[in-house]
């Protein structure tokens, strides 16, 4: 009897939709709540705002904002993310659900009684899965382009945002769903694959995790190339959970990398097609056994023994300086994870005392390493390369803040000393060289481990640095590309030891061009980006807004272009950061009213708006003796130590107050001025902060509008403000005393 | 027909199945027998295509069954605790099973569900064990598969159901050219149906034959005489077993029936009777002639 072999059995697969409808149907009530529903909602209340004015809606400055949060790939308020996490959720839900069948006797006999290949039981599974996402997203998004068509903004869709949405939250669902099947493959029970989906997906990165965390417990000079979390700064979504890779992509509202695209493009049907491999090796006759394949049992057990005890000993270190206890919680870290395991496998408790042996080899072997690590066997901390074999050395002084134009003009030379240094001289590599092989000479020599020692700096914080305890990263470039990092803290490094080193790399001479070219850089940027935009000629009116807003626009789109340079994210993103440009807090000018802060953080679109707002809306500083305002709150913030400060509140009705409030406020210069424009709840709503901080005081005005019913002033409090999180720009110039003296400090 | 060739199962150090070989011919009735964990239910499943034999051969007609779509629509398997999808109704799995099982007759599946008056359209998880094991075993008549695997398939059907079931089972043989495969830990279900019986014992098949061969030269002679019997009067006979109860005798024999009648007849009994054998006691006599002790093989 020859036979055809199909992968895809069509009525088999209809009548599987047919039995797990639920599951669509859950993702369709799901996704209606986060995709249509929201349009309804933003659209309804857009419209409410209007107020039955003959405006169009899909012209108002908000809608356009509106569309790209709702349906771009870029959202504001996280809604990808939010989407993102749904799909993952029912990925593993559906992923759990439809392999179901596998970790249970009698439907494993059922089934593969039937006259069905497994290839065929699979990808029928999975198509299943893959529908069942697909059509009730599709349908909602739908659904949610029909409401955008009622309210007549269809026309606004970022469609290309759109595409990139639905494709990359699928490729999200994919992605869990391929590696829940792949455990599911690997398991023969519901737990055992829960716990496999979470094993596959983040093993690597709680492995990676804990050899950084490690390594820095044991090496001191080790520096690792980014903080745990840090996956901007060089984390591979291989080394990290794929899923989590995908969801900060998502939260960041930036598009990966091309080449990672491709990457997640690729990664869910290599997955799957691995995934039905073992489904072909499987023993059927294995269901309800935890590991279906019996040569995975001891690399699952070991490895996540290793991790156990690792995690238990590094967990004791921080609780602890003994080292007994470190090696007790080493042992017992590996023991329980062992225990645990052996119960799960055989499913008898006895069992956990099965398989010691190898768990004490396991355990002596880690114990070895890191002992032999912490004796620096390898001397990986005494580790210098041949000078001749290093192309270029970098010195980074991060014990401080990075050099700045405040600490040039706020601190003295000295403390910025040690900052940063590149260099490719042979002579000065040679030198350095020389040096730090003093260095570690007088390490070693020390009488006093105290005095000077970078033993004695694993627990401390980097944050209690002081002058005398000093860490200098350095990178090594080499000849062949390779680049080494170490980090060499220093405590009590006697004065002659950092002089050496500021003689051989000639430091001061260095930071001082530096630091001439950063404040040349600083003086054009305050001079010739923002000079003509100038609280003063705003607010006075000297200067009409046509004129004002395009340069103020054009300097929006320098300073996000400088942004995508610095956060190294895609140009036409549409969310950039944030970007502070900070001038000397004690200027040599305090009447120049001139911009030096410019903080953007918005997406660009809604910043244009914004921007537009500040030019272009009348009503956006109140016009006029009271300008609709009924009642001022003024509050009085004294500044305390530590930055702690503490308010005191007066409440004005008397428009008379309020106007010459106002009016001291209006035609002076302002320290700072930040605008928090409402778009649903409150026309009028905003804050004008004129704070002056010279002396410890500060002023914060708000003012109010009435309530929407005609009844008693509404009055915003701090928590008001908070909820509509909403502050998109920040301009600040300089106060003279006269100003807080007129508001009757 | 069905040929199993030296088949080999274990389940880690589980041996299930060594080196089980057998056939099943077209036109019988396949009956396998023994105890709870002999490995019945584990050779029913390597014939049905659901474990792959570690090593030996499975073949129907010459094709191999695993994985193989063509011959598995040929074969239905009724397992010992049947599945069907939650909240499904029998014709639900009907649905199911017709998509799968290219000849399914849906006027015999009505038929059937008529004569045993079930509710095509009642829920399966409110039936009781016996009605669930009718409704499967329509569904399997129902697919007209030429080979359907019985796994204790008589366990909680009532005696008026287990004779019905034989019946449609003697009547697909005689018209539909089905291979029933049997299995049963109890001899006496298969006793009038089974034509062809074979002992799985510890995953080994001790006994292999039909059953017409196996009633050949074995009788069961009941006799009295005018003194007490000793084993001595019949030993040129091949007795299997004889019990004496004072100048009673039962014995059972195996050889021609003349040959048995004249050696007791000079013997000069006051009374002679051959009675018929269960398959129970042809089954114990094979077992022990073979020198397995029968009594704990056999139920």
């Amino acid at each position: 009897m020859k036979q055809n072999i199909s992968f895809c059995n069509g009525r088999s697969l209809g009548h599987t939709l047919r039995r797990y409808w639920w599951l669509g149907f859950i993702n369709l009530v799901v996704f209606f709540f986060a995709m249509p529903l929201p349009a309804l909602v933003a659209f309804y209340n857009h419209a409410r705002n209007l107020g039955g004015q003959s405006v169009i809606l899909s012209e108002t400055p908000d809608i356009p904002w509106t569309m790209q949060a709702l349906y771009g790939y870029a959202d504001s308020q996280g809604g990808l993310v939010i989407l993102m996490l749904l799909a993952m959720g029912l990925a593993f839900v559906a992923g759990l659900t439809l392999l179901h069948y596998l970790h249970d006797r009698r439907q494993v006999n059922f089934f593969h009684a039937q006259p069905i290949r497994r290839e065929a039981l699979f990808v029928e599974r999975v198509l299943a899965a893959v529908i069942l996402f697909a059509a009730p997203l599709v349908v909602n998004q739908l659904l949610a382009l029909l409401v955008a068509g009622l309210y007549g903004c269809l026309g606004l869709v970022p469609w290309g945002g759109l595409l990139a949405k639905l494709l990359w939250v699928f490729v999200g669902y994919l992605m869990v769903l391929s590696i829940t099947m792949l455990a599911g493959t690997l398991t023969g029970t519901t737990f055992a694959q829960f716990e496999m989906s979470a094993l596959i997906g983040c093993l690597p990165m709680v492995l990676w995790g804990l050899g950084v965390l490690l390594m820095q417990q044991c090496y001191v000079t080790y520096m690792a190339p980014g903080n745990l979390l840090g996956v901007s700064q060089g984390f591979t979504p291989i080394m990290l959970c794929p899923p989590l890779y995908l969801l900060i992509y998502g939260a960041q509202g930036v598009y990966p990398p091309a080449g990672w695209a491709v990457f997640f493009l690729i990664l869910p049907p290599v997955l799957l097609a691995a995934a039905l491999l073992l489904y072909r090796l499987r023993a059927l006759e294995r269901a309800q056994s935890p590991l279906v394949f019996g040569v995975s049992r001891p690399i699952v057990r070991l490895s996540t023994c290793a991790a156990a005890s690792v995690a238990m000993a590094l967990l004791f270190s921080v609780m602890t300086e003994s080292l007994f206890l470190q090696i007790l919680g080493l042992i017992l870290g590996a023991l329980l994870c062992h225990m645990f395991c052996q119960a799960q496998f055989y499913k008898d408790f006895k069992a956990m005392f099965r398989g010691l042996p190898s768990l004490g080899v396991l355990t002596a072997l880690i114990l070895a390493v890191i002992i032999g690590m912490n004796l620096d066997v390898t001397g990986y901390d005494r580790y210098l390369p041949d000078a001749s074999a290093v192309r270029s050395i970098s010195l980074v002084q991060a014990s401080r803040e990075d050099f700045s134009p405040l600490e040039y003009t706020g601190g003295s030379m000295r403390e910025a000393q040690f900052d940063h240094l590149d260099t490719e001289d042979p002579q000065v590599i040679e030198d350095v060289l020389a040096f730090l092989e003093q260095v570690y000479a007088l390490a070693d020599a020390q009488e006093d481990p105290t005095a000077f020692s970078w033993f004695q700096t694993r627990s401390m914080s980097l944050s209690n640095v002081s002058y005398n305890n000093v860490v200098i990263n350095l990178r090594f470039t080499l000849r062949n590309g390779r680049q080494v990092f170490r980090r060499l803290p220093m405590i009590q490094v006697p004065d002659t030891v950092l002089d050496d080193l500021e003689a051989i790399c000639n430091l001061p001479a260095y930071l001082e061009k530096h630091q001439a070219v950063q404040i040349a850089q600083l003086e054009e940027l305050a001079e010739a980006k923002y000079t003509p935009i100038t609280m003063d000629t705003f607010l006075r009116g000297e200067q009409t807004h046509t004129d004002a807003t395009p340069a103020v626009i054009q300097a929006l789109r320098t300073a996000i272009a400088m942004d995508v340079q610095e956060q190294g994210v895609h140009r036409n993103d549409p969310v950039v950061g944030r970007l502070r440009f900070s001038a000397p807090e004690t200027s040599d000018r305090p009447d120049a009213a001139y911009v030096y802060i410019l903080e953007v953080r918005a997406s660009y679109a809604n910043t244009l708006r914004v921007l537009e707002d500040l030019g272009w809306n009348e009503s956006f500083y109140p016009q006029g003796p009271t300008a609709g305002i009924t009642a001022l709150r003024v509050y009085r913030e004294t500044a305390g130590e530590n930055d702690a400060s503490s308010f005191t509140s007066y409440l004005f009705t008397d428009p008379l107050a309020i106007d010459a409030i106002l009016q001291a406020a209006r035609p002076r210069e302002y320290y700072r001025y930040s605008v928090t424009p409402s778009s649903y709840d409150s026309r009028y709503h905003f804050i004008v902060r004129i704070c002056y901080t010279d002396g410890g005081y500060g002023w914060v005005l708000e003012p109010m509008n009435e309530t929407d019913d005609g009844g008693s002033p509404m009055i915003s409090t701090s928590t008001g403000y908070a909820e509509v999180d909403y502050t998109m720009v920040f301009l600040s110039g300089c106060v003279p005393q006269a100003v807080a003296d007129a508001l009757g400090g | 027909m069905i040929q199993l060739d030296k088949v080999n199962k274990s389940f880690g150090s589980l041996t299930a199945l060594r080196e089980v070989t057998m056939q099943v011919e077209d036109g019988h009735i396949f009956g396998l027998v023994g105890t709870n964990g002999a490995g019945k239910s584990t050779l029913l499943r390597i014939l049905a295509g659901i474990y792959r034999a570690d090593s030996g051969q499975v073949l129907y007609d010459g094709a191999p069954v695993y994985e193989n779509i063509p011959v598995k629509q040929e074969i239905f398997y009724i397992s010992d605790d049947p599945y069907y999808f939650l909240n499904a109704s029998i014709d639900e799995m009907k649905s199911y099973y017709r998509n799968l099982y290219p000849r399914f007759d849906q006027a015999l599946y009505t038929k059937l569900l008529s004569g045993l008056d079930l509710d095509p359209n009642r829920k399966l998880h409110t039936f009781s064990k016996g009605m669930l094991r009718q409704a499967i075993i329509v569904l399997a008549f129902a697919s007209r598969s030429h080979y359907i695997l019985f796994d204790e398939t008589f366990d909680g059907l009532d005696p008026v159901m287990r004779q019905a079931v034989k019946r449609l089972i003697a009547s697909g043989v005689a018209e539909n050219e089905l291979v029933p495969v049997i299995a049963s830990h109890n001899l006496r279900e298969l006793e009038d149906i089974a034509d062809h019986v074979s002992v799985l014992h510890r995953g080994s098949m001790v006994l292999d034959m039909r059953l017409d061969d196996m009633r050949a030269d074995i009788y069961k002679i009941q006799c009295a005489f005018s003194e007490v019997p000793t084993p001595q009067w019949f030993q040129d006979l091949d007795v299997i077993q004889m019990e004496v109860r004072g100048r009673f005798a039962t014995l059972v024999v195996r050889a021609p029936k003349a040959e048995i009648l004249a050696a007791v007849q000079a013997r000069e009994p006051v009374f002679m009777e051959t009675i018929p054998l269960t398959l129970e006691e042809i089954f114990i006599a094979q077992m022990e002639g073979i020198g397995y002790e029968a009594k704990h093989i056999l139920l």
